[in-house]
């Protein structure tokens, strides 16, 4: 890969050059350090939430890991050139997940009926993995989940900064790009933790929608407000609101993802109970789990994140 | 790691929902209670002039119309096209369906205009209303459970109805050929009622049950004790009082007395909660799980 990584977040200025690792423990904010060894490679340190996530070298298009006690010997080509980048929590985890996962193709987009074409075959396969698409002007990355590019995971940038709403993904423009694709490693933590979060929220969405057409909207605001409120202390960026559950936190160990969504499918299901029942909300749980994706149910299944747990 | 913020509690002129429903269930026990000591003075003096009086009728009136109030507060907290709007316009029209039959068994004394004929009265076209749109109700509610469409929830529906028609009508023929003397037409409506409770009384069970504890089913529980108090009148119409000694008769009566408003009221007071678990969400106190746990638990860690 080349690397414009830094370019899906915010270089920060005020950021000490010579404790860079301090300040984004302190302000527990995810980002990235980059070193800029002078000779076309870097080396760069993932946090998140001010935790540090792994150390990559990025050589000859390809990402190395690093320990951290490596990262921190490798000189850079000047003091000057350490830099920090704040990083939103999707693009953390999307840039850990590019450096976690193999190339397996590379193209060159010429105009938007090509980049159609290639949507459509990702679609037809069923592909999982990531994009990457690089052009002068603008840079990003999207993930890729069972043939659908997937919104919540999904960053661009063009020179004026970070694009929001404003990139439409599926009818862009300045062409041409260069657009790479990337496999995932199964046994990678990166990709663990976005296998688990599809089929969290896949899961989370059918029982917000199947619980709003029992009870109505208004229960079903009460029911998310709670857990949100209930969320807050855990500092998680994870919100739920009109019947869809929005995952945009960067957990680094699949485990802490599996505690999260465990203790949030507890407390739901202890909401839902008072309201329509146990017998009715393991009825609910049940239902849509059964409608999951049988890979998503083996998931569940594996890490007992089952009907059963949730429900009195 | 923040702790939580504890969620506001909200009150209703200064009083919290739950002491509101306190007062409620207060107010109704001692309804019930004052019902109970006419009725057993009348048992020592005249009883007949207390079956033939008003009192029990107005004593009913309040929480009838006190439950369809609940009705249509809950009704107003959906908006039209979710799935939970029709099914409580339904539960609350057959519950001013029962109000406005409740009056018209007031005026009857006033007014026996009121008649539409000796056999089929007023009051009985609003107790078949109530019953239809109250059936109406438990039918979607229960479809809307087990994920059903509506359409198909419909035909079905219609099939119980017909079926109950059905059904009446060939007990009418069967308990005709025991009492030449009473009409079809009185027979067929005696009977339809038991038939109507059988149904509606056998769903409200079957969704208590597939609701358990929770909170959204139990104004459905009031249908319960309206099927118990029909079956003892049902007992009573059908002669089965010749078969038991006073002291039984006497005991039905009483059961048949207090479960009827009793009905009401307990539809009435858990409409009212569902109500402010609308209006008030978590600030209304009545969803506050039994013991902390999930986020929660961890959250005041």
């Amino acid at each position: 890969m080349a690397y414009p990584l830094s370019r899906l977040g915010v270089l920060v200025k005020a950021a000490p050059e010579k404790d860079a690792d301090g300040y984004l423990r302190e302000t527990k904010k995810t980002g990235m350090i980059e070193k800029d060894l002078g000779t076309g490679d870097y080396a760069v340190m993932l946090f998140a939430g001010g935790t540090p996530v792994s150390a990559y070298i990025l050589k000859d298009g390809g990402a190395k890991t690093l320990s951290t006690s490596e990262f921190t010997a490798f000189p850079s080509k000047s003091a000057g050139e350490v830099r920090v980048i704040d990083l939103s929590d999707v693009a953390g985890r999307l840039a850990r997940l590019a450096f976690e996962s193999r190339q397996v193709a590379r193209a060159a987009i010429q105009d938007a009926e090509d980049w159609r074409r290639h949507i459509e075959r990702w679609q037809r396969e069923n592909w999982s993995g990531l994009v990457e698409v690089s052009s002068p002007g603008l840079y990003g990355m999207a993930l890729f989940w069972r043939g659908g590019a997937q919104k919540a995971d999904m960053i661009f940038s063009n020179e004026g900064g970070i694009l929001t709403e404003t990139f439409g993904f599926e009818s862009p423009n300045g062409f041409p790009w260069e657009v790479s694709a990337f496999a995932f490693d199964e046994s990678d933590p990166a990709y663990q933790c976005a296998a688990l979060r599809y089929a969290v929220v896949d899961w989370t969405n059918m029982i917000l929608a199947r619980y709003q057409e029992l009870v109505g909207h208004k229960l079903l605001e009460t029911l998310e407000q709670e857990l949100n409120r209930q969320i807050q202390p855990w500092e998680w960026k994870i919100a739920l609101g009109r019947a869809a559950i929005t995952d945009s936190h960067f957990f680094i160990h699949p485990k802490d993802a599996e505690t999260a969504y465990r203790a949030l499918f507890m407390s739901m299901g202890m909401l839902m109970d008072i309201v329509i029942g146990s017998a009715l909300t393991r009825r609910l749980l049940k239902e849509t789990f059964d409608l999951l994706n049988p890979a998503d149910i083996r998931l569940l299944t594996s890490l007992r994140l089952i009907p059963a747990a949730f429900s009195e | 790691m923040k702790k939580m913020d504890h969620v506001k509690k909200t009150t209703i002129l200064g009083i919290p929902p739950r002491q509101i429903l306190i007062g409620g269930v207060s107010m109704a026990f001692a309804l019930l209670a004052v019902l109970s000591w006419q009725y057993f003075a009348a048992l020592q003096n005249d009883i007949d002039a207390f079956w033939d009086g008003q009192f029990f009728n107005y004593i009913t009136l309040v929480p009838a119309i006190g439950a369809a109030l609940a009705g249509s507060a809950v009704t107003g907290q959906f908006v039209r096209g979710e799935r939970p709007h029709r099914i409580w316009v339904a539960f609350s029209l057959g519950l001013w369906f029962w109000v406005a039959g409740e009056i018209s068994v007031i005026l009857f004394d006033f007014f026996p205009a009121g008649i539409v004929s000796p056999d089929f009265q007023l009051v009985d076209i609003f107790w078949l209303l109530g019953y239809f749109s109250l059936g109406l109700s438990l039918v979607l509610q229960l479809l809307s459970a087990y994920g059903m469409g509506q359409r198909r929830g419909l035909s079905i529906y219609a099939g119980m109805v017909v079926f109950a028609i059905i059904l009446a009508a060939l007990l009418t023929e069967i308990v005709r050929k025991g009492k030449p003397d009473d009409s079809w037409s009185f027979l067929f409506v005696t009977i339809l009622y038991p038939v109507l409770d059988v149904l509606a009384g056998g769903t409200a069970i079957w969704l208590s049950l597939l609701f358990g504890r929770g909170r959204w089913s139990r104004p459905w529980w009031g249908l319960i004790l309206f099927a118990i108090t029909d079956a003892i009148d049902a007992f009573y119409w059908s002669g089965g009082y010749d078969l038991v000694s006073v002291a039984a008769q006497n005991t039905l009566d009483f059961i048949s007395l207090v479960t009827y408003p009793a009905s009401y009221m307990t539809a009435g007071l858990a409409l009212l909660a569902n109500y402010f678990i609308l209006r008030y969400g978590m600030e209304s106190g009545l969803l506050k799980p039994a013991r902390e746990s999930g986020l929660a638990k961890r959250g005041m860690e």
